[in-house]
């Protein structure tokens, strides 16, 4: 599994949607991306990845394509 | 045909996300406007306001923003909303009177200064505080990364709510209202002192839980609101 197949995991399994639905997904777009959604998603890729986000980066992570450039901050090869 | 407007002012610490399933089950009607606090959820990055002034002058000036004078428009406020929204139609809306105000987990102006004052308390006594009726979520109480992240705009908008004045001088609203309200969180006679604000019908409709009743019960306060709202036009 890629680290982009990874990522986007985390986002399916956080918030139970499908892989297209992630894609394009903006923080409060929907019902379980709110605080606490926000909360677990966070948690999840810093277990996947082993990393420990910034504050400034949880508070920026707002969206799926916003989350991927954050990763690449933390040297995580995010190409297909 | 343009859909009526509902513009949706969330609870101290809240975010426009509250709202999320109540737009999404009335989206075909109405179009619902869920406003964020200027530092907090999509608006995290913008500083907190001065105070409650700032705070309603913000909220007032993007429904007006968004505002088609074209179609009746309703306010929904939720707990602290609901103060937020009273004070942005006494002050700001003269020309532009809501067609319903919606109100939920608040009691009336004149009752609020009998708030317990907890924004000063240390951030694990305030904890403590919202916690007896709901106001942070388990996982996130224990989750201190997360809190030092969640607590200052919560802590920020009681100071609001503690600094909040009611001026005794105010006109009574035209417009319906409907107030939404559990007996576990607020007590029915100050809730039915809400009768002394309009000049218009009041509605009272009770649920069951705590402050965050809404949760779980979009559906029906959905459908309370679809009701009223065609009724107006």
């Amino acid at each position: 599994m890629t680290n982009l197949e990874k990522y986007t995991k985390a986002f399916t399994e956080s918030f139970e949607i499908t892989a297209d639905e992630a894609k394009g997904l903006a923080y409060q777009a929907i019902s379980a991306w709110d605080s606490v959604g926000h909360m677990d998603l966070i948690a999840t890729l810093e277990e996947t990845f082993d990393i420990m986000m910034e504050t400034d980066d949880i508070i920026d992570f707002n969206s799926y394509e916003r989350g991927i450039e954050i990763m690449r901050k933390y040297d995580i090869n995010m190409e297909e | 045909m343009r859909k009526p407007q509902l513009f949706c002012i969330t609870y101290a610490g809240g975010t426009a996300d509250f709202f999320s399933k109540i737009r999404d089950i009335l989206a075909e009607d109405i179009e619902v406007y869920a406003l964020e606090y200027a530092g907090h959820g999509t608006r995290k990055r913008e500083a907190f306001y001065e105070n409650f002034d700032a705070m309603a002058e913000d909220m007032a000036a993007i429904i007006r923003a968004q505002r088609n004078k074209e179609v009746p428009y309703m306010l929904f406020g939720y707990s602290m909303g609901t103060l937020v929204a009273f004070e942005v139609v006494k002050r700001y809306m003269e020309d532009d009177l809501p067609d319903h105000f919606f109100l939920a987990a608040h009691e009336p102006p004149h009752l609020s200064a009998a708030r317990k004052k907890i924004s000063a308390l240390s951030d694990e006594e305030f904890v403590e505080e919202i916690a007896k009726f709901g106001g942070i979520d388990e996982r996130m109480r224990k989750n201190k990364r997360f809190l030092q992240i969640f607590l200052p705009p919560m802590k920020n908008d009681y100071r609001y709510l503690e600094e909040y004045k009611w001026d005794y001088n105010y006109e009574k609203m035209m417009c319906d209202l409907t107030c939404f309200y559990s007996a576990e969180d607020t007590n029915i006679e100050n809730i039915r002192q809400w009768e002394y604000y309009t000049n218009a019908c009041v509605d009272f409709v009770e649920f069951m839980g705590n402050h965050f009743f809404l949760k779980g019960n979009e559906t029906e306060i959905s459908n309370r609101i679809k009701q009223c709202i065609y009724k107006e036009m």
